[in-house]
Order: C-alpha cells, then sequence, then structure tokens
C-alpha cells in the first residue's frame, strides 16, 4: 500500500502506551488524550474505526479489515488511500505506535 | 463476542448509515467555556471600560422555562431597539479597536449589552453558564437561581442606567421569589 509513512505489510500496529481512549459512541466519535505528547485530540468515526482494528495486528490484515469494513461505502482504492492517511494520522499523533514480535515498541 | 468486535461493528453501522466514507481526521479539542450569550473576555472588557452587573436571583416556582424566554426575548429586544443604545465597535479607552479571541469585532453597544441569563453558579448542578435549556430539565429540576449578566459603561451606570428596559426589569421582578443580589464587577481589578 502507498503510505505517507514507511510501514511494511508486517508491520504490527497498537495503542499507544499510556493513551486514554474514550468513545463517544453516540455522537461517532472518540476522544484520545496523549500523555507523552499531551494532547486531547478528536477522531471521527473513520479515524476511529481505523483505530479499532490497530490490535497489535500486522498492516496486512488491518488493510484487510479495513477493506471488510468499508465494503460498499468505498472502493478498494479509495479505502487503501483512506487507510493510508488515517494511519499516518494516528502515528504522528502518537496514538499508536509500531510493535516488535514481544509486544515493545519497534525501535 | 469481544467489546473490540462489538466496536467494529458499531463502526460499520455507523459509517454504513452516514452512506459514505468520511476521510480520517485527528483534530485537537479546543477547550471553551461557552455561555448564553458572548461575553468578551476579561481584559477586553478592561480596556473597554465596561462594568459587569450580574443579577442573581431565585424564580418562582410556577415560572416556566418558556416564561424565561418570552421575558428575554422582550428584554433584548429593549436593549436591542434603544436608540441611544446603538451597536458599537468594541474599543479601548483612547478609541481603538479590540477584537476578541474569537477572530472576530466583539460587538457592543455603547450604554448596556446584554449576555444573556444563565443557571447561577452557586449551584453543584449548574457549572458556570449552563444555559437555561437544563433548568427544568433532569438535571435542574428545582435549582431555579438564575444570573442576568449585563455589561456597562461606568459613566451610564447612574440612577436611571436601566431606564431603557425598566418594562422587562419590572417583568423580570415579577418572576422572582425574593429579592435579587445585584453584584457589579469591575473587570480592571484583579481576582
Amino acid at each position: 500500500m502507498s503510505c505517507p509513512v514507511d510501514l511494511a505489510p508486517g508491520d504490527r500496529l497498537a495503542l499507544a502506551p499510556g493513551v486514554v481512549l474514550r468513545a463517544v459512541p453516540e455522537w461517532g466519535v472518540a476522544y484520545a488524550y496523549t500523555p507523552a505528547r499531551p494532547a486531547f485530540l478528536e477522531l471521527n468515526a473513520t479515524s476511529w474505526a481505523i483505530l479499532a482494528l490497530c490490535d497489535g495486528a500486522p498492516l496486512a490484515a488491518i488493510e484487510e479489515g479495513f477493506a471488510e469494513l468499508v465494503r460498499g461505502l468505498a472502493g478498494a482504492n479509495r479505502a487503501r488511500d483512506v487507510l493510508a492517511r488515517g494511519l499516518a494520522d494516528l502515528l504522528a499523533h502518537g496514538i499508536v505506535h509500531r510493535i516488535d514480535d514481544d509486544g515493545g515498541p519497534t525501535p | 463476542m469481544t467489546d473490540l468486535s462489538r466496536q467494529r461493528l458499531y463502526l460499520r453501522a455507523w459509517l454504513a448509515a452516514e452512506g459514505r466514507l468520511p476521510d480520517p481526521s485527528v483534530a485537537p479539542v479546543r477547550l471553551s467555556v461557552r455561555t448564553a450569550g458572548s461575553i468578551p473576555p476579561k481584559a477586553d472588557m478592561a480596556r473597554a471600560g465596561y462594568l459587569v452587573v450580574v443579577w442573581t436571583w431565585r424564580a418562582r416556582g410556577e415560572v416556566t422555562r418558556a416564561d424565561i424566554e418570552a421575558w428575554e426575548e422582550a428584554h433584548i429586544a429593549a436593549i436591542r431597539d434603544d436608540g441611544a443604545n446603538p451597536e458599537v465597535p468594541m474599543t479601548d479607552e483612547a478609541g481603538n479597536p479590540i477584537a476578541s479571541a474569537e477572530g472576530g469585532a466583539v460587538p457592543a453597544r455603547r450604554k448596556v449589552n446584554y449576555h444573556g441569563t444563565v443557571l447561577a453558579r452557586t449551584s453543584v448542578f449548574a457549572p458556570p453558564g449552563r444555559t437555561l435549556q437544563s433548568l427544568w430539565g433532569a438535571w435542574g429540576e428545582g435549582r431555579r437561581r438564575l444570573e442576568r449578566i449585563l455589561t456597562v459603561k461606568p459613566e451610564f451606570l447612574t440612577d436611571d442606567w436601566e431606564r431603557a428596559v425598566a418594562a422587562t426589569i419590572h417583568a423580570m421582578r415579577l418572576m422572582m421569589e425574593g429579592e435579587p443580589q445585584v453584584t457589579i464587577i469591575d473587570p480592571s481589578l484583579p481576582l
């Protein structure tokens, strides 16, 4: 996938340590607090859906899961593009991070 | 089913209901206090030489939110329609314009500005500025202390400075239980 950040299909992504996530389902948003770089952020439903797939799964599985989640709403190209931008945003804000096989952060 | 699966199903349903896939968005949350009206920042009011007048009063038991809103509409109209109280750009005492932190010019009237009537901040169920909308709702039941907030130019703070709105003040008194408490705050003084 063409991702604004350098990710390989085997890279695994998960919620970054210490990030507090609070979903507000009625509004279709989630709020994230990132203590490492103190910020209070609002994720729309799309970003929240991408984050929900980042449970330590490899990028290839996240891509597959997202395509399944948005099937019927967006074509494959659009889904890939949205996922790439969404992951770049989540990584840039420190909401998700790459993990190694032991579950720790990738150096 | 795990919480995560449930969450994904919910999000799929939410996006399906939207009928489209919105662009992803991660945006900083801007925290701000909202009140029933726009109250300029304290520093701006001090520069403009305004005083803040707060009427705190307790509504009679039979008064409804609709009664207060009807009074408020008349009150706003009386202030708006007073020919001697036109809307003017907010300036400091040297005449320099004051722009609000929100980015636009702060609306101001020459003599008196009305900033809203909100739940008084004495109640634990009434965070400062909570609007009347919740007054008779589940959280506001029975908590009837209100604050009417005005700002005035001190030169108009005379015995008859509220003459232009006397009729609506009288109407407000009819909705009151007991006497109102009137507090005058000078924003130029430190807290």
